[in-house]
Order: C-alpha cells, then structure tokens, then sequence
C-alpha cells in the first residue's frame, strides 16, 4: 500500500512525485515511457499567465497567481540550472533566432550583447539537423556588435561515422562531452580558439563568446554519473535542442534521480490499463486499485491518492479512437471535455481539439464536463492532460505541467 | 511580350498532355507543352494509381475494358519502373450478387482478361487482412502505377526527341483568327511575363479545366467534374490491389503503392475543377465502405486523405455523331466540326490508363491535319533508359539496397549524378527525409535540374514529406536548401507554411488516432521548438 500512485514519468508526473515524496509520502512511479521530456527544448515557458488566466477554462484558472509563483521557485530550487529572473529572457532556438524563455538553464543565457566583441560558433562535424549557414546569418542579426566566426570539430571518435554517413545527433555528441576523451577534446578545441583570439583579446577588445549546438554545459549534473566541470577556457553557450533532445534526457535523468533519493520507487515500462473503483462515504467515488501491466503480466496496485500525469494526444494520456472523434481516458475512463468544432484549415492557427482533456475542480480531482460534479475523489489530474489549453501556440507548456504537478504534489 | 513559334501547343501537363507531347516529339513534330503549376497539378496526380486490367469495366463497358488490357499489357512492358505488378483480385463477399459474378466471368473471357480462380482458404492466408465472408476470389492483371514518375518519365522521353515544356504558364486564352487557330496567349504565373505562341494546331488536355480553356477560344466542352475521395493509410495492408466484385461503386477499391494503401474512392459531382476539400463524413462514409472488405479497418492508421477530380465529358446530344469518336469512354473533340474553329481539338474524359492511347488517337489525328504519315511508336519503345549495372551496384553499396532501389526507381538515369555528389562528399548522404528516405544530394540536384523555388515542387518530385510524419521532421530539413532558393531571407516563413499548410490539408480530415499524435509533435515543433509559427520574440 502506497500513499501515493503517480501515473505517467514526464514533466508533470515526475515533479508531483517528487514534490510528494519530499513531503515524507511512500510514493510510487509507474510509466510506460520517457514522455515528451525526449522532445523537450530545455526552456521553460509559462505564457503570458495574466493573460492566459482569462481564457475561460484554462489550467491557470484553477491556481491563484501566488501559487503558479511558488510552482515556478520550487522547480528553480529543485533544478538550480534553472534561473528564474522573473521575467522572460532571451534565448537561441535550434536555427539561431531569439526566442524567449521563462526559465532558462545557466548555458542558454545570452551574454549581455554589448559587452561581446566575436562570437565563434564551434560546429562538431557531422552533427544531425544542426545548420550552421542559417544559424550564422541569424546570429549575425542578434549579436548586431559582434562579429561571427564559424569553426568546425572535426572528432576522430565519429569520423568513421560520417564517412559512412550515419547520422550524429546532439545526443550521440552530448554523451561523447561527458566522456573523458570528449571532454579534452572540448577543452582543447576551445583553448584552441583562445590562443587565436588572444591577441584581439590583449588588444583591449571585447570578450570572445563560444556559441554550440548541442548540451555542453552543466545541466544537472550532480545525478549518477559524477560532477560534470564544464571547465572551458572561454564562455560557452548553447543553443537550445531540437529532437531528440539531449537536454530534455538529461533533465529527465536528473529528476528521477531526484526522485529515487527521496526515497521514491519507479516501475519503467508499466502500463496501467484500468482501475477498480468503490463507493466513498458521501455518495462519491473512488479508486480502489489500480490494474498495471508491465513484462506481460498484470499487477494490481493500492494507494490512498493517484496520480494521473499520462499526457495528452501526444503522451498517450487521452485518444481519439476514430473518425467519429470519440476521445478516451484509457485508465480510469474519465469524462472527457471535446470540443465542438475540431480544427482549422491552417495549419499555425488555433486547432480546437487541442483543447480536448480531462476537467478538474481547484482540487485537480476530475470532474464532469456537464454536470461539474467531481467523478473520483482520490484522484488528481496534471499536465498537457487537462482540459482548455494548448501548450504549443500559448507557450506554456511546461509551466501548466509545473504548477499542476507542483500543487498535487503538495495536496496528496 | 515574349513571342516564339512551333507547330504544337499542347495546354495542360497532366498523364494526357505529356503522353501526347512524347508522341508528336516521337514522330518529329516540333511541339511545346504548357502547364499552369508544376506537372501532375490537376486528377494525374490525385487518382487512386491502379492500373486497370479492364475487370471493373468488363460488365458495362466492353470497349472501355479492352482499352483497359491492352494498355495494360503495353505500359507493363514500356514502363516497368513505374509500376509494381501485384496483381489484383476480384472478391465476392457473402451477400453480393451471383449474377454480377457470372456476367463479370463472361465479360472477361469474351475481352480477354486473363482471370484465375484462387482457393478462398489460400486467399485468407495470402492476405490475411481480408473480410472472412468473402466466397470467390479471381484473380487479374491489375497493377498500381506511380503517376508522378510516369509523367516525368513521358517528359523526359520527349525531350531526348526535343520536345519542350514550360511550367508555371497559363494559357489565358487561344488565339483565333478567321475561324483559324493561331496560337496560345500565356503567362508566367510566377514573373507575370507575358507570352505569345504561335502555331499551327492547339490540343486542349486541360482535364477538369478543358471546358474553360474551350472558352477562351469561343469553343464548348462541357465536363461533368466529379470529385473522388481517396485515403492512404500507412502500411501494405493488402499486397494486391483488392477490387469488390460487383457493379462498380463507393469505396470497393484497395491499392498497395510501395509501403501504403490507398482506399478508394467516391463520385462526387462539383463545380470548380479547384474544388477538392474533404468533408469528415466523407471519411466516415469511405472508413464504412471499407470496412466491408477489411473487417479491422477502424484499427488501421490512416495518413491523409485527398480528393481528385474526374473530367467525365458529358454525352450533350449535340455532341453526338460528327465530334466524338473513339469510345465511350474519353472523347477527342474537334472543334472545326462542333464551333467551326480549324486546328483546336480537346481530348476528354479516359483514365490515366489509357492515357498512352489516347495521345496516340490525338497525335494521329494531328499528323493528318498536318499531312504526314509517321506511325506511332509509342507502344513500342522503352519510356525509360536503362541504368548501367555498375551504377546500381554502387548506389546499392553505397546506400543499402532497400534505399538505392527506392532512388533508382525516382531518378533513373540521374541516379549518377546522385550517387557521384555523395562520392565526393558524404555530408550530401544525409537523409532529409527519412519516411522516404530522400538524401540531401538528390533534393539538391531536383532544386538545381528543375530550377524549383519551392517545397512543394520539391515534393512532387522527390515524395518529401509524403510518408507517415507527412513533414514533421522533413520540413525542418529542408529550410537550409530552401533558404538557398530563395532570393529574400523574409519568404522562409511563408515557405514553410505553404507547405506545412498544404500537407495539413490532407491531414485535418482524418484527424485521430496515430496520425492526431503525429500532428501535435509536428506543431510541438515548429510552434515552440522552432517557434516558426510566431513572429520573433526576445528583445
Ligand atoms: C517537441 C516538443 C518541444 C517542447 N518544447 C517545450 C518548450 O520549449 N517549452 C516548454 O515549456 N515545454 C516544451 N515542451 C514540453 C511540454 O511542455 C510537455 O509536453 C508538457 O509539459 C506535458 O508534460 P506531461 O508530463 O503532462 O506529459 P507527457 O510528457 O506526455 O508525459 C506523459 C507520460 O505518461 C506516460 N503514460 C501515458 N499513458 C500511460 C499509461 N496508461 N500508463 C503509464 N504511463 C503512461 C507516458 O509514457 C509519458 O511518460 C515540448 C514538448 C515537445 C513535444
Ligand atoms: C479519385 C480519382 C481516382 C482515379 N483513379 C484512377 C485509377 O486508379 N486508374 C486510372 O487509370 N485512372 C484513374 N482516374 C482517372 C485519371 O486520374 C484521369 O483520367 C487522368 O489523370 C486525367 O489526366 P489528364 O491529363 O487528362 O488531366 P489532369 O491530370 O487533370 O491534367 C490537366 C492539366 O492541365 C492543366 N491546366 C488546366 N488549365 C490550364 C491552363 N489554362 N493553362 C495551362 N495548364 C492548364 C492543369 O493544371 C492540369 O495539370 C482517377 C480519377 C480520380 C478523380
């Protein structure tokens, strides 16, 4: 018997658990997979929330403006790579344009753009889905003092690799920094670049700023592995990931481990496939037990509170089952909130069956669409699964999955 | 106003335009075809891409149905790469109609379809997605057939014998004089450069568009536009091309191309040849169709939909008689005889088919007006130049054979100059496209052969962003190739969401299931990864 069952390891779930587990509960894991965390660019957003919590039935609404802070401070306490300014900042998407960012890591802040005279973008050879003739004319719009170099890392390891033409993604790379070869290798192309520059650098001007693709920096990297020093001779800064996504992994590593060493337990590769409820004492429901399946055999799991963190369309949490646009809640077979009208022609606007998802009261306990009565007491519902919202065109993707996982952690 | 002379002008770069244009350019007969988009824009690329044996014709249209076989037979032997020989079958279900079945059997022996009975218990183990009610099952030279590779390789068969052809070039209107056609008016859609054709003759094989080309000349066609409805699922679920036996109707046809299935189709009487939107219920009514032959068919993941438009030329009884001829089933319309306009003829309705012979009823009608006699030899010679065997091996050692096949079959005789930018720098093997498996070195060399300004040009050629991520990860992929097309740095953004939006078209009615999943990680990414949806944030 466990005090708590989080369903579903991404973002939402993970932070519930962890938040739980911390708070002295017996909480366990299970999921079936690494959720959108693979995909994840490593920045935060959270939207413009003032804005946002007007939309009628947005996640936002269900939290007072004092607890999406205390949300966002528990995730940069939890995650101190992470450094919440309070307002949003400027960072590199995987082309080199600015994009903003709520929470940021420390190696995707952008130096104060003034103060840097050269910036040389250091390419690995061969590295997937990374195009530096688009990032260079973008990096020249943003570093508007600055002047751009381009210099490529040619890495013996990958060479054989490339000549056979299979793919190097920044995750193959992202490993290799963190080998000790690797990261000699690093030190010494960069150390190399200082030795060119130095001269410029004497002669009084301003600083010298390496900008990579790919995860080279620090990010949470006190997990299992052992203290990672990114110790450069010069400023390193990346530019945020595309997928798969070597931040996104690491971020999730490190928040499992956060969550084992509080003592909390994770099932990989379980599957809950459905649940047995039993009447409580005032006329409601509740889940009695909940029915996993993982290795090919059935287990039945007890626990005071569930959580149900299992995503949305793309997580696996609901699913459109047919042409008839009938949406499913596979576990506990929750009312879901579908909306009228389904899509729009274009494919950057407004898609309206993003909104499709599960509604809750101020509790986060699920409720009936119709009739707003709450369907199961001793559950609680987080991230891209709620209802009204939609992470990609509102931008707040992982702040709606912090502060709900934040807030049923702090509730079980 | 640009001005030049030939003796052809061929309107339209459908199956029909280009079959005609290789013909005449085969006989010597200087020729230049005009296409308004890119080739294969009209039904040429929006059809189901079987290609007939003649069954489903054989009960009600006998001429039809011969037409059908030997085509059949004849494309089968000119354009091998261009088809894949699955073979098809005719199954009866449980309920359908005896009588159907027996006139069908009749049908086939008297135009001389081959047909093969095939032991229903076999049938079940052969393709095992098959309705267990089915109670015969025969079996038919059908095949499916690629319509954009049969188009580029009618184009280039026709350029070795020069024949020439403009894209992105509208035929406004036909010039007539005294009762004598004269030429085209045209325009480049793309600069807005006006043009003037001279020539001698005018062939109008605009499909859907025929009746309004006949118009701009003072001339009538009237076309009855039928829209059809067609959906591709992502795997082989049959590995034959599965036709319903009984009298031809909605959502009876399944065609394995290549690792999918497409379903097909409705008949839908429209009125714009542009009008090919997909209702849900549509979707709905064709799943319900299917259904009836794959039992599981709710459970199968469906990647797009998409409509084409059917020329059917209408029967008007003025038509009757002097203007029509040939079959009942496509029309070569002369206009001398119907408007009293020498040198214009429209060529209607048929099936992609067919479309080998009726170029060649267009282009024999044309020699005579012109006074020559040259035999047609399109049904004889190779549409397509053999590769040399040390090519191959290399693009197989090179590439893996499943790969190297696959380019083989798009690039033919340009498979060379692929596999000899990849030697020089392997950078260029790298995969834009891995649905397809599309290498940057040929994206590159469709962008510089065909002088293409866009991602859906690029796709027409290559099939980039035509398999199961429908351009989640392509398009990204492409942005840098594409930023070297374009001339301002400012289009890259309307680019990319031409194309995205142009994919999204095919995707919004089948919206569930796997293909929904796949969507929200392709908005994840241009939305919030990329954030090419919005205009640039930060400072
Ligand atoms: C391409 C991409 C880019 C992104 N970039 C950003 C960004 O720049 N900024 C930002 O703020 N956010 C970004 N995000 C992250 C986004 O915010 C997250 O998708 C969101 O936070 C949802 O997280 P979640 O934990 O609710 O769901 P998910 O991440 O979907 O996790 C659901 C989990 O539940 C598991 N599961 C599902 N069903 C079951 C079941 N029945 N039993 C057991 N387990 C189950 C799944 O395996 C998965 O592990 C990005 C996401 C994507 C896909
Ligand atoms: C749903 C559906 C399924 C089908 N399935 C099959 C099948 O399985 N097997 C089969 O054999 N047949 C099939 N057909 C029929 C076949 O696709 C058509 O008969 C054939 O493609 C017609 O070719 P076309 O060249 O005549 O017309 P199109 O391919 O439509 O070509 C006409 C061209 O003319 C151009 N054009 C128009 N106006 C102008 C202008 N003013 N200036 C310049 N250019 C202009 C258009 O852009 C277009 O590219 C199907 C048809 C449909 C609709």
């Amino acid at each position: 018997m466990w005090d708590v069952v989080v369903i579903g390891g991404g973002l939402a779930g993970l932070l519930a658990g962890i938040r739980a587990a911390q708070r002295q509960k017996k909480v366990l894991l299970v999921t079936e997979g690494v959720g959108t965390l693979f995909f994840f660019s490593g920045i935060i957003d959270y939207g413009d929330v003032e804005q946002l919590r007007l939309l009628p039935g947005h996640p936002y609404q269900l939290f007072d403006q004092e607890t999406i802070n205390r949300g966002r401070k528990y995730m940069e306490q939890v995650c101190p790579d992470y450094i919440d300014t309070e307002r949003s900042e400027a960072v590199l998407s995987p082309l080199g344009l600015l994009r903003s960012g709520d929470l940021v890591p420390k190696g995707m802040k952008l130096p104060n753009l003034l103060s840097v005279g050269s910036v040389v973008l250091l390419v690995p050879n061969g590295l997937k889905d990374f195009f530096p003739e688009i990032v260079v004319p973008n990096l020249t719009n943003v570093f508007k003092n600055g002047q751009i170099y381009v210099e490529n890392l040619v890495v013996e390891e990958f060479q054989r690799w490339f000549e056979l033409g299979r793919p190097i993604t920044s995750v193959d790379y992202a490993d290799y920094w963190r080998t000790q070869k690797g990261h000699k290798v690093l030190k010494q192309a960069i150390g190399k670049i200082k030795e060119k520059f130095s001269s410029r650098l004497e002669n009084g001007e301003k600083s010298v700023v390496v900008v990579m693709p790919s995860l080279v920096t620090e990010y949470w990297e006190n997990a299992r592995r052992g203290k990672w020093v990114a110790d450069f001779p010069l400023s390193v800064m990346e530019i945020s990931s595309f997928s798969p996504s070597p931040h996104g992994r690491h971020l999730a590593e490190y928040l499992r481990h956060i969550f084992q060493d509080l003592g909390g337990e994770i099932v990989f590769g379980a599957r809950a496939v459905r649940s047995e409820l039993e009447p409580t004492e005032n006329g409601y429901q509740r889940c009695k037990q909940l029915v996993v399946q993982s290795k090919g055999k059935e287990l039945i799991l007890k626990a005071e509170k569930y959580i149900l963190a299992t995503g949305g369309l793309l997580g696996g949490g609901i699913e459109a089952i047919n042409e008839k646009r009938e949406i499913r809640e596979a576990v506990f077979d929750l009312p879901v909130f579908i909306p009228e009208e389904w899509s729009s022609p274009h494919f950057f606007e407004d898609q309206p069956y993003a909104f499709a998802g599960i509604m809750t009261d101020h509790q986060l306990c699920p409720i009936n669409p119709l009739t707003r009565e709450v369907v199961l007491e001793n559950v609680y519902v987080v991230g891209r699964l709620l209802a009204h919202w939609d992470p990609w065109i509102q931008r707040c993707g992982a702040g709606v999955s912090i502060t709900s996982g934040f807030v049923a952690g702090e509730s079980v | 106003m640009r001005e030049f002379d030939t003796r052809v002008v061929i309107i339209g770069g459908g199956a029909t335009g280009v079959g005609i244009l290789r013909d005449l350019s085969m006989r010597g007969i200087s020729a230049i075809l005009l296409e308004q988009s890119e080739l294969g824009h009209g039904t040429s690329s929006r059809f189901h891409g079987l290609l007939h044996s003649g069954g489903r014709y054989v009960v009600k249209d006998e001429d039809a149905a011969r037409e059908c076989i030997d085509e059949n037979e004849i494309l089968k032997r000119i354009a091998p790469t261009c088809i894949e020989g699955t073979s098809g079958w005719f199954v009866h279900l449980q309920d359908d109609n005896p009588d159907y079945m027996k006139a069908w059997l009749t049908g086939c022996s008297r135009v001389k379809i081959p047909v093969k009975e095939i032991d229903v218990a076999e049938a079940l183990r052969l393709e095992p997605m098959l309705s267990r009610h089915v109670e015969k099952v025969y079996e038919v030279p059908d095949a499916s057939i690629d319509g954009f590779k049969l188009l580029w390789a009618n184009i280039r068969s026709a350029e070795r014998y020069n024949g020439k052809f403009m894209t992105y070039c509208n035929v406004s209107s036909v010039r007539v004089e005294n009762g004598c056609v004269k030429g085209v008016y045209a325009e480049n859609v793309r600069t807005g450069e006006k043009i003037l054709i001279h020539s001698e003759i005018v062939i109008n094989a605009a499909g859907p568009w025929a009746g309004m080309v006949a118009a701009s000349a003072g001339a009538q066609v009237s076309i009855i536009k039928n829209k059809g409805v067609l959906l591709v699922f992502n795997k082989r679920l049959f590995q034959r091309v599965i036709n319903r036996l009984r009298a031809p109707r909605d959502g009876d046809i399944f065609v394995p191309h290549e690792t999918i299935t497409i379903l097909g189709t409705t008949s839908y009487t429209v009125g714009s040849p542009d009008d090919n939107w997909i209702m849900p219920e549509e979707v709905s009514y064709l799943m319900n169709m299917g259904k009836e032959l794959l039992d599981d068919i709710e459970h199968q993941r469906v990647i797009r939909a998409f409509a084409g438009i059917r020329p059917l030329y209408e029967e008007a009884s003025t038509v009757v008689g002097e203007g029509r001829e040939i079959s009942r089933d496509f029309a070569l319309v002369d206009h001398e005889k119907l408007d009293g306009i020498t040198g214009f003829i429209s060529i209607v309705g048929g099936k992609l088919t067919t479309y080998r012979l009726m170029a060649e009823k267009v282009t024999d009608w044309v020699c005579n007006k012109l006074g020559l006699e040259v035999v047609c030899r399109t049904a004889e010679e190779s549409l397509i130049p053999p590769v040399e065997e040390k090519l191959k091996d290399k693009a197989r050692t090179m590439f893996g054979v499943a790969m190297a096949d696959k380019m083989m079959e798009r690039l033919n005789d340009r498979l060379g100059e692929v596999v000899k930018q990849v030697s020089q720098d392997p950078a260029q093997g790298q995969l834009i496209c891995e649905c397809e498996m599309i290498t940057k070195a040929e994206i590159k060399h469709v962008v510089h052969e065909f002088n293409t300004t866009s991602l859906n040009d690029v796709r027409r050629q290559t099939r980039l962003g035509m398999g199961t991520c429908q351009g989640a990860f392509c398009t990204y992929r492409a942005i840098p190739l594409l930023a070297d097309l374009l001339e301002e740095p400012g289009k890259l953004r309307e680019e990319i969401t031409d194309f995205l939006d142009e994919r999204w078209r095919g995707v919004v009615p089948i919206l569930w299931g796997e293909q929904l999943r796949e969507s929200e990680l392709t908005r994840a990414i241009f939305n919030t990864t990329l954030g090419v949806g919005q205009r640039e944030q930060g400072r």
